[in-house]
């Protein structure tokens, strides 16, 4: 398996990079939205760019994809379609009748708005056509259902968000996103109204006017259905650069009918000249403008320059020239597996054309950031996909490869923002835990009215969940002039570290989805050794905490207004934290109060004696590779203690470091790191983007009920994280077990208590997974056992038969797997193995793990610490038809692992089960 | 999958940070007119009397997750608390375990072959109360 790293920003951003709302006519801009910190992501699927003239591609002219229409709520009159050929018409059909035909103009940025002259009701389905020419593609599938909004948006619309922010005197044009799709937005400076739009799409600009001013305080709020959402977080305008940057063109060739202006300032007005001469001029929002042009000719030119207020001196003009039609390159295109029917674009020319062949025969053809196809993915499709600009075809094309399993990276499970941020800092009485007393205090982030220091909470949400962040043991004392300079005692001038700060990027973002969060004060507790003392006194802050918290509202004075759930509270700890939490949701009993999730971070295991280090809720280990200060990775131990129920997910992160999950806490050196050796430590930012996506989906789908079990299992993918650093071990109830090897019937007997098999120069034994420095397999940190297999040559089988045969349509076969390495070194190059099924006619099919994410490599760390960490593959069951048309799996009789690699490493193995596909949202 | 036992992995990896070299050592035995409560498995308990071992470093003892241990001979002592003046109170609750002379050093738990030497011995220099 290859992997390909590029540079991306959030890739929902991104995609909106190449799409962006319609201005008039065919202009269309975009602005990069807030950025959360740039990080790399990897494209599973095989892409390589290759000539097209080495292929003999059937550009069937007859064969066009339909376009896609967006999800709509009932209330909406407009629809917003995508995917169509630039200046197709539009087709829209609602329960099966036609509407309404439009001509489409481009599809980039973000697609089409189309007029339906009626209100959507709920459940009317909407489709689309695109036609070319006397060419009709065929009707969208499956049609979109239109929602009541309220199902999913039930306290109103999400607030609008400013994007880009922040907005500058002067500017004349600000852009909205987080819309419904059909809502009216409206900007407001000082109270009063400068600007309209409506209908709207998910991303819109508003003209201003008159401009913004320097002193003003700028809102934009949104309307659908009647409902009113939040007004946005609050801008004040800004100066302007100055001077203002020089306009800048993204690469176009000869034939482009679309170019886009870049470095453009926020609510800047702009000139557009060709070949000397004006061609037109705007308002822009900033960042990116998509302009239609007629047909660039090979003696083209384009210029800009962009000015802010009346009179301001303009910035330097940019120019540009085309490209020669050869520069086209082939377009960039996200994971694609078997079973999809559409294909996202990472990268391709504005106003494309995009043709997508299997082998050399069509299946699609389309433009913007994604294209549906004719049919489905296949098991053995190499995909060919090629843009057009224009006259002048791409002459090279990217070829993929879609793997059986290749998850979709979707939206990030921290974009959903609801309602504004409130804060607070709270003070209880303190209590004494040891002989020490330790006080209630820290911080509380909230849904609120409006964003701010002690705003009322949003009352009409009624109670909100709750979560605890407790942070670990750190300094306590730094140098406020540099804060890698700290200490345990306080020294003349410095400051107290706020480290129950440090996760205030994660609770600002679960306020905005309507749960609440305290930053719990521990100092008090850090600066001593690790011992069960200090752990238990931890959690005793944490059940005081709750304590303090029920008691206010009980009494009807809780802070600032805030009601809470008790019966949803979650808890994050994170080092020393993490122990503590574990602890505290073992032994918490406040009448009223569940505790319903736990998450740790790098978590320290003091209390080895106690019993119940299980983590008997949703719980969520994060642990990082390069963890240097609790390099055993304690949370692997607790991950495998711990009781599916409902589930239990790990991550564990290469590269990732002890400290960077919390903003308060030093570099690498000064914290707590050892030197560990390996690969670069990953960035703060990533390791902060991981929380930031994995925290978010563990709590919505605890607290709130939010359909996010697939980024936890690892079906779906976040935007913002670096993929290729994550290794996900995931399980839940119910459990299908096949083999989990903690039955005392050794190797010969499954969970099922089936006779297993062991074939072809197969070898297999079951061990301890525990950390053990004396047995033959000591690189180990869990608390589980398992199957280390190895085999004599390549092809050994180990077969665990299931028993009565099985239906094992729509379901999956679930396995954690490791490469085993012996503690001293990495070798080079990764290994993989097979599963089969075998039917209950003796049929067998055979699927490669490479073609589902592949084994992971263990982590390389130079200082005797690479672990034996296992993480889970799927492996649905339909592949394994794909791959032998013969095998009946709805009749099958065993799994069977095959070692058919040959070079003799050993694999260990635990949790074969079988799981129902879980449906997507 | 899980298995609910107790594996203590004290040999486990600890944090490769270059340890603090003890500068000084001072072993009181301490009696307290309020009793040092510790937890052990779970359980309160009150001492009224234990030997302090206060440890001055030429560097602080990094306040990471997992911390040093004072190594007494054999014993490792993990409990101490950050004196005021920036040096190391190490409680050990179990005197007798103790043996008079026996090397001091600053160590990563499980990991006495590694811990510093340093030429500091064990021995009571007299008593305090706190």
């Amino acid at each position: 398996m290859s992997w390909v790293s590029g540079v991306w920003k959030r890739l929902r951003a991104w995609l909106r990079a190449l799409v962006a709302a319609l201005r008039t006519g065919d202009r269309k801009e975009d602005g990069s939205s807030p950025g959360v910190g740039v990080v790399h992501e990897g494209l599973t699927a095989e892409q390589i760019e290759i000539p097209a003239a080495d292929l003999d591609l059937r550009n069937d002219p007859s064969i066009i994809s339909p376009p896609i229409v967006d999800p709509v709520y009932a209330c909406s009159s407009v629809v917003v379609l995508r995917g169509f050929i630039a200046h197709a018409d539009l087709e829209v059909f609602v329960d099966g009748a036609s509407i309404t035909r439009v001509p489409g103009g481009f599809p980039d940025p973000d697609g089409q708005l189309v007029e339906l002259g009626f209100q959507l009701v709920p459940n009317q389905q909407v489709q689309a056509v695109q036609h070319v020419g006397l060419i009709a593609s065929g009707l969208s599938q499956p049609p979109v259902v239109a929602r009541d909004y309220s199902q999913d948006y039930p306290h109103g619309p999400p607030r609008p968000e400013v994007n880009p922010a922040p907005v500058l005197v002067c500017g004349a044009r600000t852009g909205v996103g987080n819309l419904l799709v059909g809502s009216s937005v409206w900007i407001t400076a000082d109270g009063a109204e400068r600007g309209r739009t409506e209908p709207a799409k998910e991303q819109t600009g508003v003209n201003v006017n008159p401009e913004y001013a320097l002193g003003e305080e700028v809102r934009a709020w949104s309307q659908f259905c009647g409902d009113a959402s939040p007004p946005s977080e609050r801008q004040d305008p800004q100066p302007g650069p100055t001077p203002l940057p020089t306009p800048g063109f993204e690469d176009y060739v000869v034939g482009a009918e679309q170019i886009v202006v870049t470095n453009l300032a926020n609510g800047a007005h702009f000139t557009l000249m060709r070949n000397g001469v004006q061609f037109g001029d705007s308002s822009a929002w900033g960042g990116r403008f998509l302009v239609g042009v007629p047909p660039v000719a090979a003696t083209d030119s384009f210029s800009a320059v962009q000015r802010l207020c009346p009179g301001d001196v303009p910035s330097s003009e940019g120019k540009s020239a085309p490209k020669p039609c050869s520069a086209l390159p082939a377009p960039l295109v996200a994971p694609v597996q078997h079973g999809d029917t559409r294909i996202k674009l990472v990268q391709h020319a504005a106003g494309s054309v995009i043709r997508v062949f299997a082998g050399v025969t069509k299946i699609g053809e389309g433009g913007g950031d994604e294209i549906a196809l004719t049919r489905p993915i296949q098991h053995g499709d190499v995909l060919y996909i090629q843009q057009v600009v224009g006259s002048c075809v791409g002459s090279t094309v990217r070829r993929v490869e879609p793997g059986c399993v290749d998850p979709p990276i979707t939206i990030d499970p921290a974009d959903l923002d609801l309602f504004p941020v409130g804060s607070s800092t709270y003070q209880g009485p303190s209590f004494t835990s040891a002989g020490v007393a330790l006080s209630i205090k820290g911080t509380i982030f909230y849904p609120a009215d409006d964003d701010g220091q002690d705003q009322p909470f949003r009352a009409p949400l009624g109670p909100v969940p709750l979560v605890l962040m407790v942070h670990g043991n750190h300094y306590k004392y730094r140098d406020p002039n540099d804060h890698t300079i700290e200490d345990s005692t306080p020294h003349a001038g410095w400051e107290e570290i706020p480290n129950h700060r440090g996760y205030e990027y994660l609770q600002r973002l679960l306020a905005r989805q309507g749960i609440a969060s305290l930053g719990v004060y521990s100092n008090e507790t850090n600066g001593v050794g690790l011992s069960e003392t200090n752990i238990r006194q931890r959690a005793a802050l944490v059940e005081h905490t709750i304590q303090h918290f029920k008691a206010q509202q009980d009494a009807g004075a809780p802070i600032n207004g805030v009601a809470v759930g008790f019966d949803r509270v979650g808890l994050l700890g994170h080092s020393r934290g993490g122990d503590a939490v574990v602890l505290a949701a073992n032994e918490i009993s406040i009448a009223g109060v569940t505790v319903a999730g736990v998450i740790t971070i790098g978590p320290t295991d003091a209390v080895f004696a106690s019993p119940g280090r299980a983590v008997n809720t949703a719980y969520l280990s994060i642990l990082g590779a390069r963890d240097g200060d609790v390099r055993a990775n304690f949370g692997a131990k607790f991950y495998d203690f711990s009781t599916p129920t409902p589930f239990k997910c790990q991550l564990y992160i290469d590269r990732a470091n002890h400290n960077f999950f919390n903003t308060e806490w030093g570099p690498d050196n000064e914290s707590g790191e050892g030197p560990v050796g390996g690969p670069a430590t990953l960035p703060r930012y990533a390791q902060e983007a991981i929380l930031r996506s994995y925290g978010c989906a563990f709590f919505r789908a605890v607290l709130v009920g939010h359909p996010m079990l697939g980024y936890l299992d690892g079906s779906l993918w976040p935007p913002n994280v670096p993929r290729e650093d994550i290794h996900i071990s995931y399980d839940e109830e119910p459990r299908d077990l096949v083999d989990d090897h903690q039955q005392a019937n050794g190797i010969g007997h499954n969970s099922r208590g089936e006779a297993t098999q062991q074939l072809s120069g197969l070898h297999a034994d079951e061990y301890s997974f525990r950390q053990t420095q004396a047995t033959t397999y000591h690189t180990f940190y869990g608390n589980t056992d398992g199957m280390i297999a190895t085999t004599e040559g390549p092809g050994g089988v180990f077969r665990s038969p299931l028993g009565p045969a099985e239906d094992l349509t729509n379901r999956v076969v679930w396995i954690r797997v490791a490469e085993v390495t012996n503690g001293q070194g990495v070798p080079a190059g990764a290994t993989d193995f097979e599963l089969g099924l075998l039917d209950a006619g003796g049929v067998e099919a055979w699927v490669d793990a490479n073609e589902v994410g592949g084994v992971p490599r263990p982590y390389l760390r130079t200082d005797s610490y690479p672990k034996t960490m296992l993480s889970s593959l799927h492996f649905p069951a339909e592949c394994f038809a794909a791959n032998n048309r013969e095998l009946r799996i709805d009749r099958i009789v065993a799994i069977q692992i095959r070692l058919n690699r040959a070079d003799g490493r050993s694999l260990a193995f635990d949790d074969l089960k079988l799981a129902r596909r879980r449906e997507q949202p | 999958m899980s298995a609910d036992s107790s594996d203590l992995s004290r040999g486990t990896p600890t944090p490769r940070l270059e340890r603090p070299r003890i500068i000084s050592s001072t072993a009181l035995r301490t009696s307290y007119s309020k009793p040092v409560i510790r937890f052990i498995r779970g359980v309160e308990v009150k001492f009224a009397s234990a030997i302090e071992i206060i440890v001055a470093t030429d560097r602080p003892i990094p306040a990471t997750a997992i911390t040093p241990v004072l190594f007494v001979g054999d014993i490792e002592i993990a409990d101490f608390e950050t004196t005021e003046d920036g040096s190391y109170r190490f409680f050990a609750f179990e005197p007798e375990a103790l043996q008079d002379g026996a090397p001091i050093s600053l160590g990563w738990p499980g990991e006495r072959a590694k811990a510093q030497r340093g030429g500091h011995r064990y021995e009571i220099v007299g008593d305090a109360s706190r």
